[in-house]
Parts: structure tokens; C-alpha cells; sequence
């Protein structure tokens, strides 16, 4: 395949597909929300959640606080929604991504470790305790998933043999590639929501806390994060449909249909067993993240790698 | 402008409702139901609030510090007041238009909150941004200076700490200090409360963090010795009801752990419980042994908070033996009829003493393993059940 | 043209980024100037359709700082940089240093013999690149690799404060770990 095939930047026009993958991505974090709502407080009032919640905070006032780094903290709200976007820059939409490059997981994953720089510098910026609190115990738990998130996204590139997202697509035509790499799956799936500070990672923005790195923000601040958080989840919703579940295969029906109905049975699922649980606080997770992942990780890449050795994927 | 007035309303039809409950438990609990058929959440903190509710009279230290709230909610912002369970839906009502008729305040400056705290004057000073604890106004005078902030609008008290870290923009910096683990980290004055989710209102836990290590730990009700007693008329037969009790203090326990979905089920529950209806007290404790079960059977709770707060062993000043598990596990029996409350109202000084050392999610965690509030009613119903 | 635009633009923001951990007075902004700088560094290489080593710069060089961040800031409790400080040491040292090697490296990039390019751009880089770094030498890197890590570890276990004496007792028969904070893991 060529770069003018997987891109859909060149195949649409850089403006139309930029627009088209924005729009996607909206209607992606829109949809968690609503299935969020749903979980959380009951069907009622949640299909219009997403935009009486947003139309709220535009109405709302920014506040300040004493002395806060200002320029840091704009950046870093703004940066949240802004990352989440990029990070669908190399999700397919019906067949393309927006951005086809010989390392597109890479790039996914440079996205989120920015993301931990904004979420912390969330935390710093208000110049508050409770959202500073809220920023370290991100970095905490981002230390601990960030190796075997490494290791999951890298599994699936290792078994496609390639980095491009449209080739690892391309490279479960056989065999949907959860079946060899669950753990990588679930690993993938969990970090996601740890990187959206959501569900049983949500620690960060806790109650306990007041709300956390999200305890001083208001007005169109929140509702930048608060939609970069959920925008997040759902694109990682749709690359995890990308990397694992075999992406738009499917019979029948065409291939985007596919695409979709997997991308919402999968934050179904996602939603479904992290609100089933409570927050998992950082101080015990981390050491199973450390302990336990990081080793399961390593030895599913390595599984995989020896199944590509025997030819297993070809 | 009518369309626009629309709207406005239209945005502001579900308003985040930050609760400050001074008043008698029940009014909270008709307060905190009414929000929850209504899918209003509770915010977490000022700047996620559209709304104050005061649920009951505060006490001159809890109305300061109401007042401060007020003034860190962004705009629009509206504070009601309510003093009966059965005004609480109606006063609600208005919230939505009153939001929209104040939405204009967006016009008018902001005050620029490092402007208000060089004022000094104490229902402003506080102002935004506090470190810790919402709108806390307390801690009056043995310090001098403009000490009368425990801890908000700044790094911790003012005038507390005025030995290390000089100032900043006003605000006292952190010095260092050795720690637990052996290291010289900054160490901060903090005060959390009185106003603070699933946390009793009035309550003030001031210290010293490093990281999040909490020393140097005092509680104290801001208004006086215990939180306010009940007030004579208003919902005073539930206010001892062992199961209701249990249920609001096992939903504040599960907030603070971080398990919103169990937390709204068990307040569903105490509503049902609450109802006069024959047939939904019947459903409501259905529901609180559907919710009881799932927490005793939660696994990743069990792992996630085991061994925090330990007694080891010995229960005494009105804190049951054993850890916060072990305290929640107690809610839940007693919410299924199992067993008395708590027979003693927790004693402060013991419950600070099991703060000390503790990271703050620990700490919120145990003060909410315990029930505060029953300190008010503990002496005139606890004893009752004994 | 594009690319001789980006790549000027990236790379004034880069050196201006770069200046800018010097003037600023607080360590999260000289942390994040520095960020800053070396995302400017991985524009440029973008910019250069070195897709692979641009996004990896991105990517190590935000941990990398964020980490940073942790360290110098964690033992903090002032946020917000409120309290300022210089990030300077050693100025007149650091100046010398700083300006003969900026010398050196433009001196060398003016003066080297660039080879010119023979052949057609491969298809995939990303995979050109790996194959010549790590194809004849792969043992040796896997050594280094392994011998830098072991470093680190060795460093740390020589740093830490609580060794397993203090956390299982003198003879080692301690049966679970006596920490401030236990972990998740049943032992």
C-alpha cells in the first residue's frame, strides 16, 4: 500500500478529511459520554448530555485563583482536547487514516505521553493543593502504565510488521489479532482509560480530593478537558477496533458499519467493567503495575514475536 | 434577547449543586434526593458548582465560610437557602430561571482574587483558589496578622507559618522539612473543610502536607464543640433510624473511594427507606441489601482500601475496631439490621490521631469510615439502640 | 520550500525556546520552555519527513521531562512556580561552554562533506533505519542496552534509602514487607 491509499488527507483533500476526522472524533467522545451517562445516572437525560453539559460551560464564567501560572495552565487545558484530536490523526475512518506515516503507533504514543505533561502541568497551574495533589498522583499512576502500554501498542505493530496503523488493519485479514494478544488488548484498553484519568483510574480528578486536576477549572477550561478526556476515550475506543479487532472486517455489512458497531460495543464493554469497580488508588496499583503488567506485557511481545518467527502472521 | 434567554436556561437546565449541609442530617437527605431525581450532580468543588445549597441555619464561622464559597463560584451563580425537607423541591424549581436572570453577571469584572486577598477583610480575603479546604474561615485569632483563613486562598494559614518560606504575591511559600520517608520535602499549612464533598459540613482538618502525607493532623467543627443539633420539627423520627444512617454514611464512604455507581445506589436506597409509601420502603430495602452485597463482594474495594486506618484491634472513642474495610462492612450490616449504630459519637482527637502520618486519600477515607455527624445526634438517639 | 520555511521557523523557535530555560524564574516554565524546545527539535525532523525519529523525540523527550518535572518539583509544595528562582548556575562557565560548542557544531555542519544522495527514497524509513542502526550491530546494542539498565538499577539500589533489611528484617524472614504505604500486591 502507498501513502496515497491509507491517507485520507490525500485521497479527500487535506481540508475535508481534517474536518471529516474532527467531526468523527467529536461525535466518538460524544458517544462515551452519553454511554457514561448511562451507566452512571440512568438512561434519563443522558442522550443530550454531552451538549447541555457543554452549552452550561459555555454560558459559565472562567475563573481565576490567586496567583496561579496562567500561561501554563491555559496551555495545558487547551492542549488536552487539542492531543486527543491529534491522537485520531492516525485512526482509521472508514479504511484511512487522516495521517499515514511508517509510525503511526509511535505517534499515538508520543500523543499520550504529552498528554501527561499537560494533565500534570492541569494539576500545577491553578497554584491549589487539591489540583496538585491530583497532578502528582497522574504522574504516579502514568509511570507505572506507561511501559506496558509501550509494550501492548508495540505487540501489535510486532505482529503486523509494521507501524502503520492501516497495515496492521490490513495484517488481521486472517486472524483478528485479540486472539493472540489479549493481554496486550485489555493492557491497551485499561491504559486508555488511566490516560483519560477515567473509571477506576480516576484517582487524579477524585472525589476525595474535590475534583482534583479538574477542581479549578471552569467555563470553557473544563469543557476543553472535560471533552478532550471523553474525545480521548473514544478514539482509543476506535484504535483499539483498529489494532485488535480486526477494524472494519466484518460480512455483510460495509466495512465503516463494522468499524462503528465494534467501536460502540467496545466502550460498552470498557464503561460496563470500570463502573463496576471503584477507583483503584494509585499506591496499590502501581506496584501491580510494575510487578505484573510490565512482566505479562513482555512476555505477550515476546510470545508474539516468536509466532511471527515461525510465520504464523504471514 | 429572548432567544438568548432561552438558551441560557436551555445550558443551565442541569446545574451542578454543591451542597453545605449545617442543618439536621434529614434535611441533607431530602436535599441530596430531591438532586438525584432530578440528575443534578453534585459538584466537587467551587468551580464546578452553578449552585449553593445551604440545607439548614449555618453557624456564624459555617456562614462566613459560605460566604467565601460564594464568591469562588464562577458565574452565573445562585445561593439557596433552605430550611424544611419539603420546601427543597420547590426552591430547586426556581434555580434554573434564576441562573438565566443572573446569567448577565458575566458582564461585570471579576474581581482579580490577588486584589481580594491584599484586602485582608475576611468575607473576601479567602477569595479563590484555596489551598485544601473550600471557603474555610475559622481559626480565629491566636496568631494575629490576618490569620483568621485557615486555609484557603493561600498555602495554609496566614501569618502560621511567616518562620520559612517568605512570600509571594501575597501568599506565604513553603518551607522544608524532614519528612516520613527521610527526605526534606516542602511542607505545606492546609486546612481541608468545611466544605468539601462527602464530608461533614463544618468540619475542619487543618496540618501540615509533604507530598501528600498529612501531619500534624487537628479536627474541629468550626461552629463550636460538635456539628449543630437538630433543629426541633424538621425530620427528626429518621434522624436515627439505624439503617438510614448506615446507608448515607456507606454512601459517603463509597464516594470517597471513588465508586460513584455503588454510592448512588446506596443513597437510592436511603430515599426509598425514607418514602412514607409501604411499598417502596419494601423495594428500598431490597435495594440496600442489592447494594450491601455488592460492596461486601467488591474485591477491588477490598483491595484497594484494605489495611487503611487500622484500630488494630482495640475500638474505643466511638470508633469501631478494625480498618476502614472493616468499618464499611459495619455500615453495611447495619444497614441491613444486623446491628446498633455506632453507640458513641467519634471522638476528634482520636480520629486525628489516626490521620497523622496518612496520605490524604487515606485520611479522607477514614475520616468517612466513621460518622461525624452522628455526632450531633449520637448522645440523645445512638444510645438507644444500644 | 515549504520545508526550508518550517524548518527555519522551527528551528529560530527551538533556539528560542531553548533561551527561554534561562530567563524564566520558575522550574516548571524553564522544564516546559525546554519541552518546548526539543518539540520545535522534533518539528524540524518532521518537518524533514523523518517521521519515525521526529515522533520518538517527541515521545522521549516529554517523559523525559515530565520525569524531570517530577523530581525537581516534587519535593516542592509551591505551586504555580510562585517562588522565584534562577535556573542559572555557574554563569560565566556555562556561557563559555555553551558558545564554544555551538562553535564547534556549526563550524562542523559548514564544513563536513555531506555525501549527496544516490538511489530513491526507500519506501519505509522507518524500517531503513532500524535495519542500518541495529542490523550488523544488533549484540551490541542489546549489550549496551542491557548494561545501561543494569546501571540504573544498580543506582538506584546503591541510593535507596530502606533496603530489604529494613523492610523484612535483619534475617530476612519478615513475612510481608514492613512499608509506610503497602503495595498491591499480596506478599
Amino acid at each position: 500500500m502507498t501513502d496515497s491509499v491509507t491517507s485520507s488527507a490525500a485521497a479527500w483533500g487535506v481540508l475535508p478529511a481534517v474536518v471529516v476526522v474532527a467531526l468523527v472524533a467529536v461525535a466518538l467522545g460524544a458517544l462515551f459520554v452519553v454511554v457514561d451517562r448511562v451507566a452512571v445516572t440512568g438512561v434519563r437525560g443522558a442522550l443530550g448530555a454531552p451538549v447541555v453539559e457543554a452549552g452550561r460551560l459555555l454560558v459559565q464564567q472562567r475563573r481565576v485563583t490567586p496567583a496561579p501560572d496562567r500561561l501554563l495552565w491555559r496551555l495545558a487545558s487547551a492542549a488536552v482536547l487539542v492531543l486527543a484530536m491529534l491522537s485520531m490523526a492516525v485512526v482509521p475512518v472508514a479504511g484511512r487514516t487522516l495521517w499515514s506515516t511508517t509510525a503511526d503507533l509511535v505517534w499515538f504514543n508520543a500523543m499520550e505521553a504529552l498528554m501527561w505533561a499537560a494533565v500534570w502541568l492541569l494539576g500545577w497551574g491553578p497554584n491549589a493543593v487539591h489540583s496538585l495533589v491530583g497532578g502528582y498522583r497522574f504522574l504516579a499512576q502514568g509511570l507505572a502504565y506507561e511501559l506496558p502500554l509501550m509494550f501492548a501498542l508495540i505487540t501489535a505493530g510486532l505482529g503486523a510488521g509494521t507501524l502503520r496503523t492501516t497495515g496492521v488493519v490490513a495484517a488481521q485479514r486472517e486472524l483478528w489479532f485479540v486472539v493472540t494478544m489479549p493481554a496486550a488488548f485489555v493492557v491497551f484498553l485499561a491504559s486508555a482509560a488511566a490516560f483519560a484519568f477515567w473509571g477506576p483510574f480516576s484517582a487524579p480528578a477524585g472525589d476525595d480530593i474535590a475534583g482534583g486536576v479538574v477542581s479549578e477549572l471552569s467555563g470553557v477550561e473544563r469543557l476543553l478537558v472535560e471533552a478532550g478526556r471523553a474525545v480521548f476515550l473514544g478514539v482509543s475506543a476506535a484504535m483499539a477496533v483498529a489494532l485488535f479487532l480486526g477494524g472494519g472486517a466484518g460480512p455483510w455489512l460495509p466495512d465503516w458499519s463494522w468499524q462503528l458497531l465494534k467501536t460502540v460495543l467496545v466502550m460498552l464493554v470498557l464503561v460496563a467493567a470500570g463502573r463496576r469497580v471503584p477507583t483503584l488508588r494509585p499506591d496499590r496499583y502501581v506496584e501491580v503495575g510494575w510487578m505484573v503488567l510490565v512482566p505479562v506485557t513482555l512476555v505477550q511481545a515476546l510470545v508474539v514475536a516468536l509466532l511471527v518467527l515461525s510465520g504464523w502472521y504471514a | 434577547m429572548d432567544v438568548r434567554r432561552r438558551l441560557t436556561r436551555w445550558a443551565l437546565a442541569r446545574p451542578h449543586v454543591l451542597l453545605v449541609s449545617p442543618g439536621p442530617r434529614a434535611l441533607r437527605w431530602a436535599a441530596e434526593a430531591e438532586l438525584d431525581r432530578r440528575s443534578w450532580p453534585e459538584a466537587g468543588s467551587p468551580a464546578d458548582a452553578d449552585v449553593v445549597l445551604v440545607a439548614g441555619e449555618p453557624g456564624p464561622s459555617t456562614s462566613a465560610a459560605v460566604d467565601v464559597l460564594m464568591s469562588q463560584l464562577p458565574r452565573p451563580r445562585v445561593r439557596i437557602d433552605v430550611d424544611r425537607a419539603d420546601d427543597v423541591g420547590r426552591r430547586l424549581d426556581g434555580v434554573v430561571a434564576a441562573l438565566a436572570d443572573v446569567s448577565g453577571q458575566l458582564a461585570e469584572p471579576s474581581g482579580d482574587p490577588q486584589a481580594l486577598l491584599r484586602l485582608g477583610e475576611p468575607s473576601e480575603a479567602g477569595g479563590q483558589g484555596d489551598h485544601g479546604g473550600h471557603g474555610d474561615v475559622s481559626e480565629h485569632g491566636d496568631d494575629g496578622g490576618h490569620g483568621d483563613h485557615g486555609g484557603h486562598g493561600d498555602h495554609g494559614g496566614h501569618g502560621e507559618h511567616a518562620h520559612h518560606g517568605g512570600e509571594v504575591a501575597g501568599l506565604p511559600m513553603a518551607g522544608t522539612a524532614p519528612d516520613r520517608d527521610g527526605l526534606e520535602l516542602d511542607s505545606l499549612r492546609v486546612s481541608l473543610g468545611p466544605v468539601l464533598p462527602a464530608w461533614p459540613t463544618g468540619l475542619v482538618l487543618s496540618g501540615t502536607m509533604q507530598g501528600d502525607v498529612l501531619t500534624g493532623a487537628r479536627l474541629r467543627w468550626i461552629d463550636g464543640d460538635r456539628a449543630p443539633p437538630p433543629s426541633p420539627d424538621d425530620g427528626r423520627p429518621d434522624d436515627g433510624r439505624p439503617d438510614v444512617v448506615a446507608l448515607d454514611a456507606l454512601a459517603r464512604f463509597l464516594r470517597v473511594a471513588g465508586w460513584p455507581v455503588a454510592a448512588r445506589r446506596a443513597r437510592a436506597a436511603r430515599h426509598a427507606l425514607l418514602s412514607a409509601d409501604e411499598e417502596s420502603v419494601r423495594r428500598g430495602r431490597a435495594a440496600a441489601a442489592r447494594v450491601t452485597r455488592t460492596v461486601r463482594r467488591s474485591r477491588f474495594l477490598r483491595w484497594s482500601v484494605r489495611g487503611i486506618g487500622d484500630t488494630h484491634g482495640t475500638a474505643g472513642d466511638g470508633i469501631p475496631a478494625g480498618d476502614v474495610l472493616d468499618r464499611a462492612y459495619r455500615w453495611c450490616a447495619v444497614a441491613g439490621g444486623g446491628l446498633p449504630v455506632a453507640s458513641a459519637p467519634a471522638d476528634l482527637g482520636a480520629l486525628a490521631g489516626m490521620v497523622e502520618g496518612q496520605e490524604l486519600a487515606a485520611a479522607r477515607l477514614i475520616v468517612a469510615s466513621v460518622d461525624l455527624d452522628g455526632a450531633a445526634v449520637g448522645a440523645e438517639y445512638g444510645r438507644a439502640h444500644d | 520550500m515549504l520545508t526550508d520555511v518550517a524548518v527555519v521557523t522551527l528551528g529560530v523557535l527551538a533556539v528560542a525556546a531553548g533561551a527561554a530555560v534561562f530567563v524564566v524564574d520558575s522550574m516548571a516554565r524553564a522544564t516546559f520552555a525546554l519541552l518546548a524546545s526539543f518539540l520545535a527539535a522534533a518539528g524540524m525532523l518532521l518537518a524533514l519527513d523523518l517521521v519515525y525519529v521526529a515522533v520518538v523525540t517527541a515521545l522521549m523527550m516529554t517523559i523525559e521531562m515530565v520525569v524531570m518535572a517530577v523530581f525537581m518539583i516534587m519535593f516542592m509544595m509551591n505551586p504555580a512556580g510562585l517562588m522565584p528562582m534562577t535556573m542559572v548556575h555557574n554563569v560565566r562557565g556555562s556561557v563559555v561552554v555553551g558558545a564554544g560548542v555551538f562553535a564547534v557544531l556549526t563550524t562542523g555542519i559548514w564544513t563536513i562533506d555531506w555525501p549527496e544522495r544516490d538511489g530513491r527514497r526507500p519506501a519505509d524509513a522507518t524500517r531503513q533505519l532500524g535495519e542500518t542502526i541495529m542490523g550488523g550491530h544488533m549484540l551490541v546494542m542489546l549489550v549496551v542496552g542491557i548494561a545501561l539498565f543494569a546501571t540504573i538499577i544498580s543506582g538506584t539500589v546503591l541510593a535507596t534509602h530502606r533496603g530489604r533489611y529494613d523492610r523484612f528484617g535483619p534475617e530476612l524472614d519478615g513475612e510481608r514487607p514492613d512499608d509506610p504505604v503497602p503495595g498491591g500486591l499480596p506478599r
